[in-house]
C-alpha cells in the first residue's frame, strides 16, 4: 500500500506527460477576409494538412481586410497574441520585416525548392540577404476591356498612352466611362499607378528609401495622362464596384484576381465580352512595364512553433496539383514556381488565349515597391491633385517630390 | 440590507459610492488611464514595432509647423460651422412642428428618426452610389428637373456640402426627439396666457418657447458640436478625405498617423490636442450661458 501510494504520484505524472505528448500543436493562421470563395479552397488544403499531420493541426482566421492591414495585426504580433503564421504582401512588407517581427524562410527552403521560383519573386521579398515571405502567387497588372463596346466602336485596344486617351475618351458616353484606373486614394492606387510612372521613366523612390525618384518628364507625363482622362470625364474620380463587368466602363487596368471574380460574378460577361490586352505603353518606341503584387506566408518571429509554421507553408505547393487549384480555382493568380506553372492544367488555364497575355507580360514585369505608406500618401495626394486640377502637372509633382525628399530626411534617419 | 429605522449618514455614503463604484472604475480603467498612457506616449517616438524613443517636445514642435493638421483643422472647423447651425435649425423646425397633435404626426416623427438608427457605413456607402455623378439618382433626378447636375463626391467644392447633407440626414431625427421632449415639459398655461395677450408666433417661440427650452437647446447643440468634431466613419467610407483633401477631417488625419504611418507619438500628440480644442469650445459653450433657463 506505501508502495503504491508512494509510487502514484510518478504515474500520475507520467499519464498526464503521455497527455501532454499527445495534444497536437494548433498553429493559427490569419489571412484577410475576402467573399470571393478563395479561403474555401485554401481551407481544402488546410483539412489535408490536418488528416495527415495529426500532431500539428492548422487553423485559419479570416479577418477584414481594412483591420488586417491596419491595426489589427500587427498589434497582435507586437503584442505576443499574433498567429503563428500570416499573409503579407510586398507592399505592406517593410515595416514587419524592418520591425523584425517575421523571421526567414531561407532554412525551410531546399535548394530544389528556391531554384523552383522565379528568381525575381524571391528577390522582391528578400531583405539584408534573407528571403522574408514564401511567395505563392503573382498578379500582372493588365488592360481589360469590353470587346462588344469596342466592336460597336470599331475600336482596337490601345497599344500607346495617346491611343490610350482617345480611345476612353471616344467610349465615354453618359452612361460609361471610357476607363477605370484607380480613383480611390488607397495603396491599390499605388499599384495601379506604378506602371505608368515605370514606363515613362520614372519611380516613387528608389528601394532603400533613400531619395526621392519621384521626378522630372517621368513622373510629369505619367500623372498628366491620368488628369487628361480625369479632366475629359473618361474615368471616374470616385470607387465604383465591379465597373467594366457593370457595363459601366470600357476599359480597366486591373489583375488576374478579376478572372475569378468575373467567372463566379459574371459569367456572360467572362464568356462573351472580356478582353484582355498589355498595358499601353507611352510611345510605339517604349518598352511595356508592368507591375505585379502577391501575397507570401510569413512566419511570425515569436512564435513558439516556428519549425512547424516552415513545415506547413513549404507543403502546402510541394504538391503541383494543390497549386494548380490555387491558381486558377482559388485566387486565380500566376504561380511563381515552375513545377506548379509547368503542369498541364495550369499552362491550359493560363495559355488559353483568354488569359494568355498574363504570362505574355510576365517577362517585362516588376514586383511592386515596398514603399512606407507616407510616401504612398504623398503620391496619393498628387494624384487627387491633378484629378481635381489644383495647380500645373509639374508644380505637383515638384511638391510631391519635396514632400517625400523631406519625409525621408526627417523620418526615416 | 435592512435595518429597523434609520440608515446613517455613513452607511447612506457607502451604499452610494459602492452604486456608482462600477461606473467609476469604468471610466477609470477605460478613459482615464488610456488618456494618461496618450499623453505620456506623445513625449515619444514609437511605431510600435520598436521600443519607444523618448523625444521630449519635439511632437508638439512638429504639430505647430504640420500643415496637413492645420488643413484638416480647417477642414473641420468648416463642417463644424455648417452642420452644427443646420442640424439645430431643422430638428428645431421639426420639432416645432412635429410636437403639434395632428394626424399622422407620429408617422412623421417615426419616419425622421429612421435614419438613426441605420449605420453610418451602410448610410455611407448607399449615399455615395446615389451621389455618383454619372449614374447616381441624385443627378438623374436632377437632368429630369432640367437642373444642373454636381460633381458631388468627385467635386472639391461639393464634397463636403454632401458629408454634411448625409449627416444632417442620420442625425436631425434624434435631435427633434430631444427637443419634443424638452417641448413637452411647458406648460401649456404659457401658451394661452400668450394667446390671449395677442402674442404672435414669433414672440411667443422668442419669448417662451426658446428660453424654457434653452437646457435641451445648450444640450443638442454640445452634442452636435462634438458630433461634428468626432465625425469619421462617413468620410471614411465617402471619400477618405478626398477629392484632394477638400473632406480631409483631423480625425481621419490622426486614424492614418496611428494605423497608416504608425506614429503612435505623434498621433497621441494629436488626438491631445484635438480633445483640448473640443473641450475648450464645449466649456466656452456653457460659460457664456447664453442659453440659462429663465427662473
Amino acid at each position: 500500500m506505501c508502495v503504491i501510494l508512494l509510487v502514484s504520484p510518478f504515474l500520475w505524472a507520467g499519464g498526464a506527460k503521455e497527455q501532454k505528448a499527445a495534444q497536437p500543436i494548433q498553429l493559427t493562421l490569419w489571412v484577410y477576409a475576402n467573399p470571393d470563395g478563395r479561403w474555401n479552397v485554401f481551407q481544402g488544403f488546410i483539412d489535408e494538412w490536418n488528416k495527415t499531420k495529426p500532431s500539428v493541426q492548422i487553423k485559419m482566421e479570416q479577418i477584414p481586410f481594412d483591420r488586417y492591414m491596419g491595426e489589427v495585426l500587427a498589434a497582435a504580433l507586437v503584442g505576443g497574441r499574433g498567429p503563428d503564421l500570416f499573409l503579407l504582401s510586398r507592399g505592406d512588407y517593410r515595416k514587419y520585416v524592418e520591425g523584425g517581427l517575421v523571421y526567414p524562410v531561407d532554412e525551410f527552403l531546399s535548394p530544389q525548392m528556391k531554384a523552383d521560383f522565379l528568381p525575381q519573386v524571391l528577390e522582391a521579398v528578400t531583405y539584408k540577404g534573407k528571403i522574408m515571405t514564401y511567395p505563392f502567387e503573382m498578379d500582372p497588372v493588365v488592360l481589360f476591356y469590353n470587346k462588344e463596346m469596342f466592336a460597336k466602336a470599331g475600336l482596337q485596344p490601345p497599344k500607346t498612352w495617346d491611343e490610350l486617351y482617345e480611345t476612353a475618351v471616344k467610349l465615354t458616353t453618359p452612361q460609361t466611362y471610357g476607363i477605370y484606373l484607380a480613383p480611390a486614394p488607397n495603396a491599390y492606387q499605388n499599384f495601379i499607378f506604378s506602371p505608368f510612372v515605370w514606363m515613362a521613366g520614372a519611380d516613387f523612390a528608389d528601394p532603400d528609401i533613400k531619395e526621392s525618384r519621384f521626378k522630372g518628364p517621368g513622373a510629369e507625363k505619367a500623372l498628366d495622362l491620368w488628369r487628361r482622362l480625369a479632366q475629359a470625364k473618361a474615368t471616374p474620380t470616385t470607387a465604383i464596384v465591379e465597373s467594366l463587368a457593370n457595363g459601366l466602363a470600357a476599359m480597366e487596368v486591373a489583375g488576374p484576381w478579376k478572372i475569378g471574380s468575373y467567372r463566379r460574378n459574371f459569367k456572360e460577361f467572362y464568356e462573351t465580352k472580356m478582353g484582355i490586352a498589355p498595358l499601353p505603353t507611352p510611345t510605339a518606341n517604349d518598352k511595356p512595364i508592368t507591375v505585379y503584387g502577391g501575397w507570401g506566408f510569413a512566419i511570425n518571429s515569436k512564435s513558439p512553433h516556428i519549425k512547424q509554421a516552415g513545415e506547413f507553408i513549404t507543403w502546402i505547393f510541394s504538391d503541383p496539383n494543390r497549386g494548380v487549384r490555387w491558381t486558377t480555382q482559388g485566387r486565380t493568380c500566376l504561380a511563381p514556381q515552375k513545377s506548379i506553372r509547368d503542369t498541364q492544367d495550369h499552362r491550359a488555364f493560363w495559355e488559353d488565349p483568354k488569359h494568355r497575355v498574363f504570362l505574355d507580360v510576365m517577362t517585362t514585369a516588376r514586383s511592386e515597391a515596398a514603399n512606407p505608406e507616407e510616401i504612398n500618401k504623398i503620391i496619393q495626394d498628387a494624384i487627387q491633385k491633378a484629378f481635381a486640377g489644383q495647380g500645373t502637372i509639374s508644380e505637383i509633382v515638384a511638391e510631391a517630390d519635396l514632400r517625400i525628399t523631406e519625409y525621408i530626411r526627417t523620418q526615416r534617419k | 440590507m435592512y435595518r429597523k429605522g434609520r440608515i446613517s449618514k455613513k452607511e447612506d455614503l457607502i451604499v452610494g459610492y459602492l452604486f456608482i463604484l462600477p461606473d467609476t472604475l469604468g471610466i477609470f480603467f477605460f478613459w482615464i488611464l488610456p488618456m494618461l498612457y496618450i499623453i505620456y506616449l506623445s513625449f515619444f517616438r514609437w511605431n510600435l514595432l520598436n521600443e519607444p524613443v523618448f523625444v521630449g517636445l519635439q511632437n508638439y514642435s512638429r504639430l505647430l509647423k504640420d500643415p496637413i493638421w492645420w488643413h484638416s483643422l480647417g477642414i473641420t472647423l468648416k463642417y463644424v460651422l455648417m452642420y452644427v447651425p443646420l442640424s439645430f435649425l431643422f430638428s428645431l423646425l421639426l420639432a416645432v412642428n412635429l410636437q403639434k397633435t395632428f394626424k399622422g404626426n407620429k408617422v412623421l416623427r417615426t419616419l425622421f428618426f429612421a435614419p438613426y438608427a441605420i449605420s453610418l457605413i451602410v448610410a455611407g456607402a448607399l449615399w455615395s452610389y446615389a451621389f455618383q455623378p454619372k449614374f447616381g439618382f441624385i443627378n438623374h433626378l436632377l437632368t429630369l428637373l432640367s437642373l444642373l447636375p454636381g460633381g458631388w463626391l468627385s467635386s472639391t467644392k461639393e464634397a463636403l456640402g454632401v458629408i454634411v447633407f448625409v449627416s444632417l440626414w442620420k442625425y436631425v431625427g434624434y435631435y427633434m426627439i430631444l427637443l419634443i421632449a424638452g417641448l413637452e415639459e411647458i406648460p401649456q398655461e404659457y401658451y394661452e396666457s400668450a394667446k390671449i395677450d395677442g402674442a404672435s408666433w414669433w414672440h411667443i417661440l422668442v419669448r417662451i418657447t426658446l428660453p424654457i427650452l434653452s437646457p435641451v437647446i445648450l444640450f443638442v447643440i454640445v452634442i452636435s458640436v462634438i458630433h461634428a468634431f468626432q465625425m469619421f466613419d462617413l468620410v471614411y467610407i465617402m471619400t477618405y478625405g478626398g477629392p484632394a483633401r477638400a473632406t480631409y477631417i483631423t480625425m481621419l488625419y490622426i486614424y492614418e498617423v496611428a494605423f497608416s504611418f504608425y506614429d503612435f507619438g505623434y498621433a497621441s500628440t494629436l488626438s491631445i490636442m484635438f480633445f483640448l480644442l473640443i473641450l475648450l469650445i464645449t466649456l466656452a459653450q456653457f460659460r457664456l450661458g447664453l442659453f440659462k433657463k429663465p427662473s
